[in-house]
């Protein structure tokens, strides 16, 4: 008991540290420049953290700090930006987010679903924190299960999943397009006897296809080419609903969202695993568990909620193990991480013993960089919804110059702004036979780490496969990704309700008769 | 150490010679300048570039922006600054070893002589197991290599990597196997072996001194010439205590700025280094939090310490079958 | 969509066994020692074999479907290119592809972006009948806009993001 007031004192007096003009002016740009780099379809919370790492050398360690992790909070929630008003998911974490997000505002309903993807954000980030702040060191540990077994699996299962979301009246063009992704992924120098696979001799190649030409591409450029494809006439309502976040739709889904949240939070502690996977894995729990299943992909207020409470709660997710073992939950937090050392700082094993104050100056943090999204998000929606009222033939060719300049951000290649118009072309064909982008993307995403662990796992067993499916969290985890293979495929779900009848009547008739 | 300072003098006259000759001009950049990290942000790379930065703007009076291309052993990156126009504004990075084998791996068409070398950090890699292994202490280690080989799983970031050039020389110089684990990069490395998934990591100290700090890992030797003193924790003794004649020198990371670099860019980049950079206050408390050495060293300096260690990779790369091309073919005789 | 599934059901196949033929033929490194199952062409062989089936089943299902009769004439592809959506999508990729695979890298950016816009503003919002005056407005208003955001478009990657442009 004292240790959680003791605690709570540290927190409080982390806030009190900083109340102060600069560091409440730090806070305002910084999350203001995560916004925008996160609803920049190519610029990533990875890359934004990167280039401010670079220009916040000169301040002082907790400063730095606190904007890097204001960036990083922004950028994941700025991305919920395009994906509602465009359909275009600003960061790999917003896909998810598009399904019910670009729905919704083309029903008119733009602001609320703003709306309701800031309450979802900012309620994510709170209830991530409350673990962070809580039992930081206890979960860190959590992070050391997930073992090259437990990755192969977590792969498939993204994939399945995601495959399956997206695709609801067909799941098989979702498994394609995200086996697709899968192979997109082996092309390169593989991770372990670093062979060139299907690289036709390109050193260009060497490194595989880079998965943010590839999301943009596929979501921004396939956009663009669809929408100049549409008749004139179709065009988002104008919106008619208000801009705030209704308490109402918060109350009415208060289990989704903590659900959602724990799960973002969980998935982010599992090193390598990020925002996108917190999302679909919230997603896909809320969808099963919804009272209003059929509405899911069509404007979805609950789907949306889980999309967003799920991703932004991975942010404080991936800063307990970065703080506690030093371990980064995700990509960004890796980069967070190193920005620590280069200030100094000294997370790890050790830091509940030797530096307890800065965990909960941390927390700070997150609760000012939320505190932030939550002001962004009601004063700029407003302005951002005017968006929506630009015509199509001057909104589509800047954000088409975006996508193109955003591809070649993050590594000055113009190799991937040919990438970026590849994709563009492929998504596109896929698109109009119904088949979804985001498992592709996801696959993309997955790919290495599927490969990587899988071969990892067999030379670590000597070719011996049990303990993939005998280690208790990859039997959770098969167990959910088969059953929901099988379940979605009809002539499969008959045969295994036959099959159960079968066994049924067989058990109850003859069997019962012999033994009386 | 006296013929360390004499090797520094000499460096200084003949560079303050040329100056004097060539009556160069200060270089003053007038646009940002990139530096290619060739690995992702965050790693060891990023992070022993990162840690000059402030330094080298403040010196040169303009932007220096760090930009991550990581994939190929750190040979796209290395690529697009050859690929890129040679003015002065786009420089290389990384590990001076990495540098020194595209042309083994066959991955890129470029040695390290066409490279000016500015390093700034050493690292030492270090034989490390888990806290439950049951191993003692590194004799053991050697012993388990040579009788029971598949026990000992080593984790590694990879080939090429530090930890494997460390393992490859060890296993040269004691003979034995071991069972090769690779993971993306140094940190998963040496996390899984924390996990427990692999017995033992013989990865760069930086990677893994938090863990050596919390009890997490036990060390047992150090590829260092001389016993390893970690801040917090004790002394690591010198795998040449067991091994005399094992390959021990240290990883040293730096920026690259190509040859054809103009002239006084290169003169000022010498001034930049002897000046700030080995006096960098920002430098010097990076390396003692990461457990690394203090490195400032560049041109004829920088490449005597650079030389030995990216032979020994070749050859190690050699030998275990991963090389394109013989070493000695590019003038890299046998050690 | 069953004559469309048809064809992508054949294109995964024919994918799927290269991908496969291609997996089988990665080297094993036997000299190497290394373990037959960590061999590279794993995993490409095993996403090859998925695909086989998705792409299986897919052309199956759409035969059932009637998919495989394709029914192709000239007619047909004429209206196909007649439909005046698809020509405006073929105006957007080629304009498209045009700027970002030509038109950067070999005109200063600014320049190259603000051009692409002004175009793409004024063809797409260009009609036959229109007044001179309106016309007057209209290639105004584009030069204005492809101004306005190549500008800011410029300046926040170049100052803010450090990116320096192609």
């Amino acid at each position: 008991m004292t240790g959680l007031i003791d605690n709570l004192a540290r927190f409080l007096s982390a806030i009190g540290g900083f109340t102060t003009p600069l560091a409440l002016f730090h806070m305002a740009w910084s999350t203001l420049l995560g916004i925008m780099i996160g609803a920049l379809p190519g610029l990533t919370a990875t890359m934004g953290i990167a280039l401010i790492t670079t220009l916040t050398y000169k301040l002082s360690a907790d400063l730095a700090i606190l904007v890097l992790i204001c960036v990083y909070v922004g950028a994941i929630y700025g991305g919920s930006r395009t994906a509602i008003l465009i359909n275009i998911p600003g960061t790999p974490a917003n896909a998810a987010t598009t399904l019910d997000g670009f729905p919704l505002a083309m029903q008119g309903l733009a602001g609320r679903a703003m709306g309701v993807a800031t309450s979802g954000s900012v309620l994510g980030s709170f209830i991530g924190m409350f673990f962070l702040a809580t039992i930081a060191p206890l979960l860190g540990n959590y992070a050391l299960k997930f073992q090259s077994f437990e990755f192969f699996w977590l792969a498939i299962f993204g994939i399945v999943i995601s495959g399956h979301l997206t695709a609801l009246e067909d799941p098989i063009k979702g498994w394609i397009a995200g086996f697709l992704g899968l192979l997109v992924a082996m092309v390169g120098q593989e991770g372990i006897h670093a062979y060139e696979r299907f690289t036709y001799g390109k050193t260009e190649l060497l490194g595989g296809f880079a998965l943010i030409p590839a999301m943009v591409g596929a979501f921004g450029f396939a956009e663009v080419l669809s929408v100049m494809q549409n008749p004139p006439a179709e065009k988002a309502e104008s919106p008619r609903d208000s801009i705030i976040p209704k308490l109402a739709d918060v109350l009415r889904y208060w289990r989704t969202i903590i659900r959602s949240g724990l799960i973002g939070t969980l998935i982010g502690i599992i090193p390598g695993v990020g925002e996108d996977i917190g999302a679909w894995v919230s997603y896909a729990a809320a969808r099963r568990k919804s009272k209003e299943r059929e509405k899911f992909g069509k404007g979805s207020i609950e789907g949306l909620m889980a999309a967003e409470t799920g991703n932004n709660a991975v942010v404080p997710g991936a800063i307990i193990p970065a703080l506690t073992l030093a371990i980064p939950g995700s990509a960004p937090a890796a980069v967070l991480l190193a920005a620590m050392f280069i200030h100094g700082l000294r997370p790890g094993p050790l830091i509940m013993v030797e530096s307890p104050q800065f965990v909960y100056q941390v927390v700070a943090m997150v609760f000012f960089a939320t505190l932030a999204i939550l002001i962004y998000g009601v004063g700029l929606s407003k302005l951002l919804l005017k968006v929506l009222a630009i015509p199509r033939t001057r909104l589509m060719p800047v954000v088409f110059v975006l996508c193109a300049i955003g591809s070649y951000a993050i590594t000055n290649r113009t190799f991937d702004i040919w990438v970026m118009i590849g994709f563009g072309i492929i998504g596109y064909i896929l698109r109009k036979m119904k088949y979804p982008m985001a498992p592709l993307v996801l696959g993309i995403i997955l790919g290495d780490l599927m490969d990587k662990n899988l071969r990892r796992g067999l030379v670590l067993t000597d070719g011996d496969l049990t303990p993939f499916f005998t280690r208790p969290i990859c039997v959770v985890l098969w167990l959910i990704t088969f059953s929901s293979i099988i379940l979605s495929i009809d002539p499969l779900r008959h045969l295994l309700r036959e099959v159960l009848r079968l066994v049924w009547s067989k058990s109850r008739g003859p069997f019962y008769r012999r033994t009386a | 150490m006296g013929r360390k300072i004499f090797v520094t003098a000499l460096v200084m006259a003949i560079v303050s010679l040329c100056w004097g000759l060539t009556q160069a001009q200060e270089w003053k950049p007038t646009k940002p300048i990139r530096i290619i990290v060739p690995w992702g942000a965050g790693g060891s790379t990023d992070q022993a570039v990162r840690s000059i930065v402030a330094d080298l703007e403040e010196a040169l009076g303009q932007k220096v922006v760090v930009v991550n291309q990581p994939g190929g052993g750190g040979a796209i990156g290395t690529k697009s600054v050859l690929d890129a126009p040679c003015d002065g504004y786009t420089w290389a990075s990384g590990a001076v070893k990495d540098l020194g084998i595209y042309i083994i791996t066959g991955t890129l068409n470029t040695k390290v002589q066409d490279w000016h070398i500015y390093l700034n950090s050493a690292n030492a890699t270090l034989v490390s197991v888990n806290p439950n292994a049951p191993i003692k202490d590194f004799a053991e280690f050697l012993d388990l290599m040579k009788k029971d080989p598949k026990k000992i799983s080593v984790g590694i970031a990879g080939i090429p990597s530090a930890g494997h050039s460390a393992i490859e020389a060890i296993k040269r110089a004691n003979g034995g196997d071991y069972k090769l684990v690779s993971y993306d990069g140094g940190a998963p490395a040496v996390i899984a072996t924390v996990a427990g998934e692999t017995m033992a990591t013989t990865q760069l100290l930086s990677e893994q001194i938090e863990m050596i700090r919390g009890k997490k890992l036990r060390p047992l030797a150090a590829l260092a010439p001389d016993d390893l003193i970690i801040e917090g924790f004790g002394t690591v003794p010198s795998a040449t205590r067991w091994l005399p004649k094992v390959a021990a020198d240290p990883i040293y990371f730096g920026i690259w700025i190509p040859k054809c670099a103009p002239k006084e860019v290169v003169e000022t980049m010498n001034r930049v280094w002897r000046e700030k950079v080995a006096n960098s206050k920002s430098l010097k408390e990076f390396a003692r939090l990461r457990g690394q050495i203090v490195a400032p060293y560049y041109g004829e300096e920088a490449f005597k310490k650079a030389w030995p260690t990216i032979v020994n990779a070749a050859w190690g790369l050699y030998d275990g079958g991963k090389a394109k091309v013989k070493p000695d073919e590019v003038g890299m005789p046998r050690p | 969509m069953a004559r469309a599934d048809f064809i992508t059901g054949l294109a995964l196949i024919f994918l799927s066994l290269y991908v496969i033929i291609e997996s089988w033929q990665m080297p094993r490194l036997e000299h190497l020692k290394v373990h037959p199952l960590s061999v590279p062409g794993v995993v490409p062989a095993f996403i090859g074999m998925v695909l086989l089936l998705f792409g299986t089943v897919l052309t199956i299902r759409s035969i059932r479907r009637g998919g495989h009769r394709l029914r192709l004439t000239e007619e047909g592809l004429r209206r196909l290119y007649q439909d005046p959506g698809n020509q405006r999508l073929l105006l957007t990729a080629i304009l498209s592809i045009g700027y970002a695979g030509f038109l950067i890298g070999n005109l200063p950016y600014g320049l190259a972006t603000g051009l692409f816009i002004f175009v793409f503003v004024l063809l797409f919002e260009w009609e036959p009948g229109m007044s001179s005056a309106k016309r007057r407005r209209g290639v105004m208003t584009a030069a204005l806009i492809a101004t306005l955001s190549s500008a800011a478009i410029t300046l926040v990657f170049e100052r803010l993001f450090l990116v320096s442009l192609p």
